[in-house]
């Protein structure tokens, strides 16, 4: 009897344990929500020991595999606790809201039920039609990620989540994980668009494994690259994923015949794929209100020296001129730095030196730029100071330095080839900076152009010239005229004042005066013709008065007569010694006007 | 007593403008301050007050256009420079900001540049104002009468010879002078190009509204009118595309 006691008295908290303990079969599966086409697991968990698993009816779903069955056991301060799981992958074939019916499990002669499952199905890829109903596991579990990502993963931290244009921020690349990484493949780091990068570590450097706690849960932890990273514009920009085929060991489900195997469990190496999240970080603009003119995108803070070598050279001497940048910012990504240097300097392209390390997740040191500039002549010159504008991050204000103005004095070379050398073929082509419109006229001659064409005014003066031509014309021939009626008068009377002057002559032989004879006969014979043909007196000569008389066509023999009268008057006249008989001549004369006057008449 | 009257009313005249004159250069000297200060705006309104009392002055066109620019107002800028390089076929500094202008034009038009012939005669034409030649040409019609008078009453035949030649040749020219003048007062009026006025213009098949879109052309365009129908303008292109658009469209140089 006591025996008996004793016994139920040592088995009794066997009794009450296996009593007490709350058996729980419960169901869970990766995805509530699938796709069609795309997989899931479905895992049935009994914290005891079971035995006769019965699989619910999977009417729905495609299995891909399954039951797999994992079981452990272990003693924890002398009481035992068992787990037992079976998993099947499971395809979507339809959409819909399906739900799959408890499993169930028998434990201490026991049926327990697991909880049900509701799957919603939406609309996916289409399934193939022959989908190979056991597909070997482990494709499979390459393709799925999602099951192992509580396992190990990828993620990409900033040390800030908004920063300015040029403001540098640190990235970091780490890999969570709780299992043994075998190998790892990096397959894809995120773009940079948008930045400009330093590396602070690279992928390639050792890394050492650290613990960290997420989401209380103890992770291997390590940094496999971080960066600084400038952005170089603003807005939204996103750091892509990062992507990584990593290579673990598990075990494995698959039955094995071998012992060894059965007994220590198989392990098998896995390959799964895995990506980071994605960064999104916002890049502030600068600020434009105070933005110096010559701000050229520099953001931190800087220091400006600018050394010259001499100022004091000659012509077609060389002359350093340096100018460094002290400090920590974006140096790297500065803009050249140019001196207005005179236009009779020959500037060479500087050379460029950076001394600049990573410090305090900023890049500090110095930038130096180093011209070479050539006076081509001399004169006194001044280069005008050098300016640097920064944004100072502390502040969030631009400040600007401003060196000093150098004067350089340039002396005349002694050798005199430079004044040889200084041809067409050393000139320079005017170079055209920028193109705009020519200014404004500025002096206008105001002048008011009424409408003259077709005016009233305009057609007078435009006629008037006519009229006064015909005007002219019409004097001209009223004075024509007028005198026409005085040589007819003058020709009428020709005749009578000849007579006069004849009568006179006959005088003068008379009282023997010859050259008074003369004189009168001549002025007789010639006012004569000179009025009678309309010749003025001075125009008067032989040729003239023989044309007029052929043009009314006397005959002949009076031209030959008054041709002769002519000629003997002009001879007794200059010559009056000749043997011409005066008397004779007057008679002539008289007979040759007054045949002439006959005949003229008629005319 | 009646020409005392008349120079009375010509000096009151003389007098009368030159108090006009001296408000206008006032207006003038005004407009261009603005413009150097940069305020293309007000000089703009301005020179656009000057135009309505000197619409030939080529300067004021240049002006304008040099504000229309400033201001981004391309087809207007290009109108006024074309404005005053028709008035002034010679001006250099129009020239230049017009190819400026014609430079941020969206179509791509290749101007057939005019017949050299063509170009020398405008050339010609425009070296002065319709009343300078108008007037010249009177004054050589009056001089032939100087010429005529040599040859009605000089005795000495050479003189006559010449007074009568030289009298032709100056009634010639004078009424070749008025031709010119015509000629011209009507290549000004005459409005033979135009320049599309909005940013965006449809030519149509027909001068209707509902008519078919044939291709679209932008601002600042240089086109060939050929013809006007109620409203309508029949333009053509230098590649020798043709079509319908509105007059309101267009700004007829």
């Amino acid at each position: 009897m006591v025996r008996k006691i004793i016994y139920t008295l040592l088995f009794l908290p066997l009794f009450f344990q296996a009593k007490a303990q709350n058996y729980s079969f419960t169901a869970k599966t990766s995805h509530t929500q699938v796709a069609t086409s795309q997989q899931f697991k479905v895992e049935y968990t009994l914290n005891a020991n079971g035995s006769q698993f019965t699989s619910p009816d999977f009417k729905d779903f495609r299995v891909l595999s399954g039951p797999n069955q994992s079981s452990s056991m272990s003693w924890v301060n002398g009481s035992m606790s068992a787990s037992i799981s079976y998993s099947y992958y499971l395809l979507a074939v339809k959409e819909g809201e399906f739900t799959i019916p408890p499993a169930k499990i028998k434990v201490n002669n026991e049926v327990l039920e697991s909880n049900s499952l509701k799957i919603t199905v939406i609309k996916g890829q289409p399934v193939p039609q022959q989908y190979q109903q056991n597909q070997p596991q482990e494709t499979a579990k390459k393709t799925d990620g999602e099951n192992i990502s509580d396992y190990i993963f990828l993620q990409i931290s900033t040390d800030k989540n908004s920063a300015y244009v040029g403001e540098p921020i640190v990235a970091s690349y780490k890999i969570y994980t709780r299992v043994n990484i075998v190998d790892n493949d990096l397959k894809k780091m995120p773009d940079l668009n948008g930045f400009w990068s330093y590396e602070l570590k690279d992928i390639n450097d050792q890394t050492a494994w650290q613990t960290e706690v997420v989401n209380g849960q103890r992770y291997n932890v390590a940094e496999l690259k971080r960066s600084l990273l400038f952005p170089q514009r603003s807005g939204n920009i996103e750091l892509d994923v990062m992507e990584m085929d990593i290579t673990i060991q598990q075990r494995s489900n698959k039955r094995s015949n071998s012992l060894f195997d059965q007994f220590f469990g198989s392990y098998e190496n896995i390959k799964y794929n895995i990506k980071s999240n994605k960064k999104t970080i916002k890049i502030l603009p600068l600020p434009e209100a105070n933005k110096p003119p010559l701000f050229n995108g520099a953001v931190g803070n800087f220091l400006l020296d600018v050394n010259i070598s001499k100022t004091k050279v000659k012509q077609d001497e060389a002359i350093d001129v340096k100018i460094k940048i002290n400090g920590s910012g974006n140096i790297k990504l500065l803009e050249n730095i140019k001196p207005d240097f005179p236009e009779e300097f020959e500037v060479y392209d500087p050379e460029m030196k950076d001394n600049v390390s990573a410090k305090n997740n900023t890049l500090t040191g110095s930038r130096e730029y180093h011209y070479i500039v050539i006076p081509r002549e001399a004169g006194n010159y001044t280069i005008p100071p050098v300016s640097f504008s920064y944004f100072d991050l502390n502040t969030k204000k631009y400040n600007t330095h401003v060196s000093d103005a150098f004067q350089i004095e340039v002396e005349k070379s002694d050798e005199k080839n430079n004044v040889v050398s200084f041809n067409a073929a050393n000139k320079k082509d005017i170079t055209i900076l920028d193109n705009d419109i020519r200014f404004i006229e500025q002096n206008i001659l105001l002048e008011n152009k009424n409408h003259f064409l077709s005016t009233p005014l305009y057609f007078t003066l435009i006629i008037s010239p006519f009229l006064l031509l015909l005007l002219a014309f019409l004097a001209y021939r009223k004075n024509a005229e007028r005198n026409k009626n005085t040589w007819d008068v003058k020709s009428r009377n020709a005749a009578k004042l000849a007579k006069k002057y004849l009568s006179n002559a006959t005088l003068y032989l008379q009282k023997n005066e010859t050259h008074l004879f003369y004189e009168a006969l001549s002025k007789g014979i010639f006012s004569y013709f000179s009025d009678k043909l309309n010749i003025p007196f001075s125009h008067l000569n032989l040729d003239i008065i023989s044309e007029k008389l052929s043009e009314k066509n006397m005959s002949s023999t009076l031209l030959t007569a008054t041709s002769e009268l002519i000629n003997d008057c002009e001879m007794a006249r200059f010559a009056p010694l000749s043997s011409v008989n005066n008397s004779a001549l007057l008679e002539k004369a008289k007979k040759t006007i007054y045949e002439l006057e006959e005949k003229l008449n008629k005319a | 007593m009646k020409i005392k009257f008349f120079f009375l009313l010509l000096s009151a005249l003389f007098y009368f403008n030159n108090l006009c004159l001296a408000e206008r250069v006032n207006t003038l000297q005004q407009a261009s301050t603005l413009y150097s200060e940069g305020k293309y705006e007000e000089a703009k309104d301005l020179y656009e007050k000057l135009l309505l009392q000197y619409p030939e002055n080529e300067a004021l066109h240049y002006n304008m256009g040099n504000c229309y620019f400033k201001l981004q107002q391309l087809s207007y800028a290009i109108y006024h420079f074309e404005k005053a390089i028709k008035i002034k076929p010679n001006y250099e500094d129009a020239q230049h900001n017009l190819q400026l202008a014609n430079m941020q034009t969206i179509d791509k038009m290749q101007e057939i540049p005019d017949f050299f012939i063509k170009k020398w005669i405008t050339g010609f034409l425009m070296l002065y104002h319709h009343n300078t030649w108008a007037i010249t040409g009177i004054f050589l019609l009056f001089g032939s009468i100087v010429f005529f008078l040599f040859f009605l009453f000089s005795n000495i035949i050479v003189i006559r010879k010449v007074g009568f030649y030289s009298c032709l040749l100056f009634i010639v020219a004078g009424l070749l002078l008025q031709g010119v003048s015509y000629a011209r007062y009507n290549t000004l009026s005459n409005k033979q190009y135009a320049i599309i006025k909005n940013t965006k213009s449809n030519i149509l098949s027909a001068p209707a509204d509902d008519s078919k879109k044939l291709f679209v052309l932008h601002e600042g365009s240089k086109i060939l009118k050929v013809k006007e129908e109620n409203g309508w303008l029949f333009i053509s292109l230098p590649n020798g595309n043709k079509g319908w658009i509105k007059k309101e469209w267009v700004l007829e140089i």
